[in-house]
């Protein structure tokens, strides 16, 4: 985010934020943004039109700018906030149907419109950010500012998109971003880009990057293609919506290479375990294939008792055609028109009844067939999205190319699931490092792990880290660092409430855990940096250990806190002597303090050789 | 000429902390801020620890009216009765954020008393309240029977003596070196208890 800067017309990110805090509560903030982000390309556009050519504005702007736009509109009429809010919509839809194909739709991909009539809008917070971040005055102090408003409109106070929406909020992008190594021309991809917040940290203090973004949510895809547009350190934005594992960048990839791929598979956790997912199914296909059978008995029996009357019918109208032949029956010709008759409409249901027990013979075979494919899920369960989307970024990235994932805890414990990541990741010498994370992190229920894939690593060990004691991680950083890579603001430990308000307000969400805090995060990037065992925290183990299997005959699973527990055990024994020299010391250090505090006092000294008795005092004075 | 003991109330002010009703998460309508609550498990070896506690989103003026400052000396209002100073900062305690006294907490402050300067020196009270004498005091003027209340009435009826402000500096790094000495001392005593389970260990070939 842009430095706080001295110029006296213009109001700093703080500023913006919290003049715009109470307006924010209540108002749809993702139009908002998207309205502001528009405005601030089409002023962009305005100064730069050769930059720009490829966006299109709706002709219903006529020369005004959108925000303005929408201003004159709804002062006309005396809009209310729902109705200011549907107007922003209206004109957000539209230029995103102008744009579709720069924005990422296609094929059968198309613009979707949201429904905001439960949105509100109000007009007087419209007009505060027009006085206060008018984009043509942001350009002209720095280009960095309006995609810094931006993230404040979404993700600043209360309520956070990025939070209601599970994306990575502002201090763990930044922790992410430091784990991504991007030069000058590299490409990032972030699969599931949300709001573009992961991508602007990754940008910060970096130029020409060329940027690919990645969201099924339609209306965040935008969000981010319009954020990304306005960063100034990009060379190139491609935003593209839908599934990742169904529209993916590999055609890109091959043109411009990726060279780090960001993914965040919290969201598309799997509800309960996929083998007992696959057992239920074996179940209900037996019990599917069990009502088939029946069904195709009872239709073979009557298939059977309706061929009989057939034959029955057959034989009849036989006779009464002999009779008819030989005249030797009045009615033989009507019996026997009758009989034949009876024939066709017999024909015709055994015809009816032959299809219908094909069609349960035919579902007894699916449902067999289905029983069996579940029964072999069930004893080896396929690969969850998780890994799947490991997969796909792992062949997206180059050669050399770094792939960070976010994934549920549960996917470093021994289970299938391990195997197939631990057979990407150990087996083929791509696993770079492993980072648990406690409860609560941006609002997640369940513990959050970070998973780190280089391709072509250099055999180094692997680094597991575990920051689940908040208070040790912090500790541990202090203690290594104590006045290093602090930035100023975070040195000063005053009480002051404006600096608390300002350091903690924006981008803090308290509806989540307050143990995540920016000093925090930083703790964890310095030990993940840094690459060196810590007490408790970090532990390096190397990739041919990792290969062992464990008894049962699968291999162990991933998570830190195994691998600390060695370090610790392993430590005081070995160090007895200095620790006993080095208590003697402090014991004779501390002796020779009080007997000098003593003696300063009038008091002798403690040992008991010279020691008198004090003449004792009378209560009540001294 | 000797001088009398007085009461504590005289020479410091004294209050509550912050109360259980106002601890409650504030309005979503009010500022918020975020701050540490100070309890009893953090008063240890007379000075207050690094606070770990939950943190609390409270409102502006709770923080304010319940903040704790460098030189408060906090004593527990029920059960064990403890003292601890606030030697440092409180923020450094915290991880930056205010601390405030909890709800079984006291508030020591031996700041300036309208125009007189402070007659008492605030590592000379902590030591004091942490005396055998100002627990015994304490236990007689405490209320409830089977967990004693120490009310603000209570602590500030103590009656202490006021040396010399010097005096008072001196005896107060007497008792701070003897505690060092002491934990220092327990140290020493559990290292060797652990070399000496180490050796015996080691000679009688049993592997770790």
């Amino acid at each position: 985010m842009s430095e706080a800067h001295s110029s006296g017309s213009i109001p700093t990110i703080q500023v913006i934020a919290h003049r715009l805090a109470s307006g924010l509560e209540g108002a749809d903030r993702r139009l908002l943004a998207g309205l502001y982000a528009i405005d601030a390309l089409w002023h962009a556009h305005r100064s730069k039109p050769s930059q720009d050519g490829d966006v299109q504005f709706p002709a219903s702007l006529a020369g005004a700018s959108p925000i303005r736009s929408v201003i004159q509109s709804a002062t006309a009429e005396d809009d209310s906030s729902q109705r200011t809010a549907a107007r922003s919509q209206k004109f957000i839809d539209d230029f995103v149907s102008l744009n579709a194909e720069a924005i990422g739709f296609g094929g059968e991909l198309r613009p979707e419109r949201r429904d905001v009539s439960a949105s509100r809008l109000p007009l007087s917070l419209l007009l505060e950010l027009e006085e206060i971040a008018r984009p043509d005055r942001m350009f002209g102090e720095d280009t960095r500012l309006p995609a810094d408003i931006m993230g404040v409109l979404l993700n600043s106070g209360r309520d956070p998109v990025d939070e209601e929406m599970r994306r990575p909020g502002e201090e763990f992008s930044a922790f992410l971003a430091s784990l991504c190594p991007l030069q000058e021309g590299a490409g990032v991809l972030d699969l599931s880009c949300g709001t573009g917040t992961l991508l602007d940290r990754l940008l910060e203090g970096r130029t020409g990057v060329h940027v690919f973004g990645q969201d099924q949510d339609q209306e965040l895809a935008v969000l981010s293609w319009l954020r990304l547009r306005l960063h100034p350190s990009t060379e190139s934005v491609h935003v593209k919506v839908g599934d990742p594992l169904r529209y993916d960048y590999e055609v890109n990839a091959r043109r411009r290479p990726i060279d780090v791929a960001v993914l965040h598979s919290l969201e598309f956790q799997v509800a309960e375990d996929v083998s007992s997912v696959a057992a239920r199914k074996a179940k209900e296909m037996d019990r599917a294939f069990e009502q088939a059978s029946l069904r195709q008995a009872k239709l073979q029996e009557k298939f059977h008792l309706e061929k009989g009357k057939l034959v029955y019918f057959h034989d009849g109208l036989e006779r009464a055609k002999r009779a008819a032949a030989d005249k030797s029956e009045p009615h033989a010709e009507a019996e026997a028109a009758l009989f034949e008759s009876f024939c066709r409409d017999q024909t015709k249901l055994i015809a009816s009844v032959e299809a219908e027990l094909n069609d349960a013979r035919k579902c007894a075979e699916d449902a067999a067939l289905e029983r069996r494919a579940a029964l072999e899920r069930a004893r080896r369960p396929e690969a969850d999205r998780t890994t799947k989307l490991v997969e796909h970024a792992l062949k997206t990235v180059r050669t050399g190319g770094t792939v960070v994932a976010v994934v549920s805890a549960r996917h470093l414990f021994k289970s299938p699931q391990v195997d197939q990541l631990r057979a990407q990741g150990v087996e083929g010498g791509l696993l770079d490092m492993v980072v648990e994370f406690p409860r609560g992190l941006d609002g997640s229920q369940e513990r959050v792990a970070v998973i780190v894939f280089r391709k072509d690593r250099k055999p180094d060990p692997v680094l597991f880290v575990d920051v689940s004691d908040h208070e040790a991680v912090v500790a541990s950083r202090r203690h290594a660092e104590p006045e290093a890579n602090l930035k100023p603001t975070e040195k000063k430990f005053s009480f002051s409430f404006s600096e608390v308000w300002g350091r903690y307000r924006i981008g803090l969400r308290r509806t989540r855990s307050n143990l995540f805090t920016a000093e925090y995060f930083q703790s964890v990037a310095s030990i993940c940096l840094g690459r060196r065992p810590v007490a408790s925290i970090a532990a390096t183990v190397a990739l041919a250990d990792l290969a062992a299997k464990s008894a049962d005959g699968r291999q162990a699973d991933l998570r830190p806190r195994q691998f600390l527990a060695a370090v610790v055990q392993d430590g005081p024994a070995a160090d007895l002597p200095a620790r006993l020299a080095a208590s003697h010391a402090a014991v004779a250090a501390a002796e020779d303090g009080l007997a000098k505090a003593r003696q300063a006092l009038g008091l002798p000294s403690l040992s008991t050789s010279n020691r008198n008795p004090l003449s004792p005092r009378r209560p009540g004075t001294h | 000429m000797p001088q009398p003991f007085q009461s504590l109330k005289s020479l410091a002010t004294l209050r509550a902390g912050v109360p259980a009703r106002d601890l409650k998460v504030g309005d979503e309508s009010v500022e918020l801020i975020d701050a540490r609550v100070l309890t009893p498990a953090f008063i240890r070896g007379g000075r207050i620890q690094q606070v770990t506690s939950q943190v609390v989103a409270l409102s502006r003026d709770v923080v304010t009216r319940h903040a704790v400052r460098r030189g408060n000396v906090i004593v527990t209002a029920r059960g064990e009765f403890l003292a601890g100073l606030v030697d440092v900062e409180p923020s450094e305690l915290t991880s930056g954020l205010p601390l405030l006294a909890g709800p079984i907490c006291h508030v020591v402050t031996c700041d300036e008393r309208g125009a007189a300067a402070s007659e008492l020196a605030p590592e000379f009270v902590a030591w004091l309240l942490g005396t055998e004498y100002a627990r015994a005091h304490m236990a007689a003027a405490s209320r409830g029977a089977a967990i004693p209340l120490f009310s603000l009435e209570a602590i500030g009826s103590l009656p202490v003596p006021v040396p010399a402000m010097q005096e008072q500096r001196h005896i107060a790094k007497v008792a701070q070196a003897g505690r060092l000495l002491r934990e220092a001392r327990i140290s020493l005593a559990e290292i060797e208890s652990a070399a000496n389970e180490s050796d015996l260990v080691r000679l009688v070939g049993i592997e770790a």
